[in-house]
């Protein structure tokens, strides 16, 4: 054991997994984690109990399909994670753990095994309670348990040796031309695939892999598929063994590689991670989580400080690369789940993709964006001091935080009414009704949300703290969900209350702009009455 | 002389569920005078300034700029003050200029940009103009929010633990200002554990413990009814005992 580790990181190992254990027993006992831990429970029981109770014809495993998907997704995946994520904050070091472990008398080498070693208690206990899930996909649930355990570790040692290798290649031609060529590579290699045109799109995806270079390229993802569609327990013994020693490999390799000079690349990662957990706490979401960049915006007119207001926050927006990128990724999900729904039902005709995919963009673009990006209200929580201290009406104050996001929600969901409408111009008159709800339902979601906020304000943790705040922000959330649900189906009720009455679809969304825009107020006057009241000191949580 | 005060607090008390962090404070500040704020940790230093800013509501009391109640008419009267945090938190992805314009717009002060480069050059923060805020320094974070407090020529100055991360040239430059928005007529209130700086700048003080004011007024008569101390001496005989009353 002592060969792996010296006795004081095995030591930290040990405290640290202790007060985990500790600090989690202690949080059960306060309100919040109890409810936190009933929200556990719930939800993997949601998975766990047809597992339990229904026969396994009722759950949705499809060997053959998983056989066909299953080993191109995870390869995807797995290109997800090595190519997208970058930078030492891969490696996983906490800033703390920088700041006390760096200059102490400890090996890169020591330090890298150090974090493996505290790495697979954590991908080990995130894998076992991933595992409901893929038990519910799995042709065995022992099947889904080993993938879920055995899976999570390819994919972030990949991550963790990818940005070893980059990061290193950053500081030297050589090591960049090399990561350039595996992946010019990996991509050639997949492009010159045969193919063979007369094949549906699952036996295309068999075939695929039945090639030479399908066989050697995808193994390990073969590898970790076949945990789940793997028919006997001989299959599925081997499929896991092999899985446990690629991950073995993996491991070896990041220490071995990590003999090299990467305690600096490890020490920018956390530097970095320090500032953007900094910048999550203070509210920012996701986007806080990216870079910037220095976008030139005019400056917008006064209008009682709500434009001066709106400006800086639509500055802060559009200087965010990751508000960029969750908008792009919106944006092609909604449309690739629209052309998708031929999968599902293949007599769906184009002018039905284009409605699922407007309707998608209103429902979940607008519900869910605002939440994950936070660029309102949300990302000032440590600001709330100047934000007061401006002289400006509450109104003005509301509606510049609020109204910026707004209208980047409806940017987003026109664009997709405009594509829809342009892949099937027969979905026009529903473009139409999306196109007049979009700007409501999302005034409604913001301002719903941002009142909810100003009035239970909650900070989002990040890092080893994550866990304390879960409970709040999970009842928060659902809270919102229900105001905002219940405004959507009042507004759904009115549209066809009046297309039973004998309006047109156009007349009926209009109508049901009425209750989207009154809600909206209505969170708009709580949102400021708050405004008057709130006492940083005493309402943001430390 | 409370016809001509810039700020007046009358009986200012905050109450925190069973803690008084704030009890029944009262003090006039004329224009000119720089009034420094000091006390042990949660004195109660950082409430008074936010209830003066209008960021927080008092329990009782009234907080007055030139005669406009803050809590009746806070637009009006927060266009006469600027206050500077502890630890200021800056809008992360503007940039140094653009704070300036944000800060001018927001006072609809026209002229505002002008000052707030002035301020700039003067706290060598010129070549940073175009900078980020997350990029700056904390030094240079208290210089942006120092420039952005000056932008619009407030008539109360309000600046809680101003040296905070700043080099002694800055904290010269500091000093400079603040004497400078003093003569144009500007009230200015400090908050700051550093005894020796407030010292050179304040006209008058004020001592709280546990939210009781133990002295407030000149400075020349805090020296005189404890016998010529230095601040520091006479910041330990005000706080350290805890049975005495308020200081005459």
């Amino acid at each position: 054991m002592n060969r792996w580790l010296p006795p004081s990181l095995w030591l930290l190992v040990r405290l640290r997994i202790g007060s985990a254990v500790r600090d989690g027993a202690q949080r059960i006992r306060t309100p919040g984690g109890f409810v936190t831990a009933l929200l556990m429970v719930g939800f993997l029981g949601v998975w766990l109990v047809p597992l339990a109770l229904l026969p396994p014809t009722f759950r949705p495993v499809n060997p053959g399909w998983m056989r066909a998907v299953g080993p191109l997704g995870l390869a995807m995946l797995w290109f997800g994670q090595v190519a997208l994520r970058g930078g030492g904050e891969v490696l996983g070091f906490m800033p703390s753990e920088a700041d006390q472990l760096f200059a102490a008398p400890y090996t890169p080498s020591q330090l890298l095994r150090y974090k493996v070693t505290l790495l697979v208690f954590a991908w080990t206990l995130g894998g076992l309670l991933m595992s409901p899930m893929a038990m519910f996909y799995a042709v065995r649930p022992v099947g889904g348990v080993l993938a879920a355990v055995l899976v999570l570790p390819f994919l972030q040692l990949s991550a963790m040796i990818s940005a070893l290798i980059r990061e290193g290649g950053r500081r030297s031609v050589v090591g960049r031309a090399v990561f350039l060529l595996v992946m010019v590579g990996l991509a050639v290699a997949v492009a010159w695939m045969p193919r063979d045109q007369s094949l549906n799109v699952l036996d295309s995806m068999t075939a695929l892999q039945a090639t030479p270079v399908g066989r050697v390229v995808l193994f390990p993802f073969r590898l970790g598929a076949s945990l789940l569609y793997a028919g006997t327990m001989t299959e599925l013994a081997l499929a896991a063994a092999g899985m446990f020693l690629v991950d073995v490999a993996l491991a070896t390799l990041l220490v071995a590689l990590g003999r090299r000079a990467w305690l600096e690349i490890a020490a920018d990662g956390a530097q970095h991670m320090a500032g953007a957990l900094a910048r999550y706490r203070s509210g920012g979401g996701v986007s806080a989580l990216g870079g910037w960049w220095g976008a030139r915006v005019p400056a917008f007119p006064r209008w009682g400080g709500a434009g001066t207001v709106g400006w800086r926050r639509t500055i802060e927006i559009l200087r965010r690369p990751t508000v960029y990128g969750a908008l792009g990724g919106v944006l092609v999900l909604d449309l690739v789940v629209g052309l998708g729904a031929t999968l599902v039902d293949p007599g769906v005709s184009a002018a039905g993709q284009a409605i699922v995919a407007m309707q998608n963009t209103l429902v979940w673009g607008t519900v869910l964006l605002p939440g994950v990006l936070r660029m309102d209200f949300r990302s000032d929580l440590d600001r709330m001091d100047i934000l007061l201290a401006l002289p400006l009406r509450p109104w003005a104050l509301f509606a510049g935080q609020v109204l910026p996001m707004v209208v980047v929600v409806t940017a987003l969901g026109w664009t997709v009414d405009v594509l829809a409408v342009v892949w099937a111009p027969s979905a026009a008159a529903w473009a139409l009704v999306l196109i007049a709800l979009q700007p409501c339902a999302a005034a409604m979601v913001l301002c719903v949300d941002n009142a909810l906020f100003l009035w239970l304000p909650v900070r989002t943790e990040a890092g080893e703290a994550a866990l304390q705040s879960v409970g709040r922000n999970l009842m928060i959330t659902f809270l919102g969900w229900t105001l905002i649900g219940g405004s959507g189906t009042v507004a759904a009720l009115v549209a066809g209350l009046a297309v039973y009455l004998g309006a047109g679809m156009l007349p009926a969304a209009l109508l049901a702009t009425v209750p989207l825009l009154g809600v909206a107020a209505v969170a708009a006057w709580l949102g400021t009455v708050r405004l008057r009241g709130f006492d940083p000191s005493v309402h943001v949580p430390r | 002389m409370p016809g001509s005060a810039v700020v007046e607090v009358t009986g200012l008390t905050k109450d925190y569920d069973s803690l008084r962090a704030v009890d029944g404070l009262t003090l006039s500040l004329a224009p000119g005078r720089v009034l420094a704020m000091v006390g042990p940790n949660g004195a109660g230093k950082t409430t008074t300034l936010r209830m003066m800013a209008g960021v927080i509501r008092p329990t009782s009391g009234r907080v007055t700029l030139q005669g406009i109640d803050i809590a009746a008419d806070p637009v009006a009267a927060k266009r006469r003050l600027a206050w500077v945090p502890h630890d200021p938190q800056l809008f992360d992805t503007l940039t140094v200029r653009e704070h300036l314009r944000f800060v001018a717009s927001a006072w609809d002060a026209p002229d505002g940009l002008a000052r707030g480069e002035a301020l700039l050059q003067r706290f060598d923060l010129a070549d940073k103009a175009e900078a980020a805020a997350h990029t700056l320094s904390t030094g240079m974070r208290q210089k942006l929010a120092l420039a952005c407090a000056g932008v619009h020529t407030p008539d109360l100055l309000m600046l809680d633990e101003p040296m905070n991360g700043l080099d002694p040239r800055a904290i010269r430059t500091m000093k400079a200002f603040v004497r400078e928005e003093a003569e144009r007529g500007a009230a200015v209130v400090i908050s700051s554990h550093l005894l020796g700086v407030v010292e050179d700048m304040a006209t008058d003080l004020l001592i709280l413990v546990k939210g009781k004011c133990r002295f407030v007024g000149p400075i020349e008569d805090a020296r005189a009814a404890f016998a010529g101390q230095g601040l520091e001496e006479l910041f330990f005989t005000a706080t350290e005992s805890e049975s005495s009353g308020a200081v005459p």
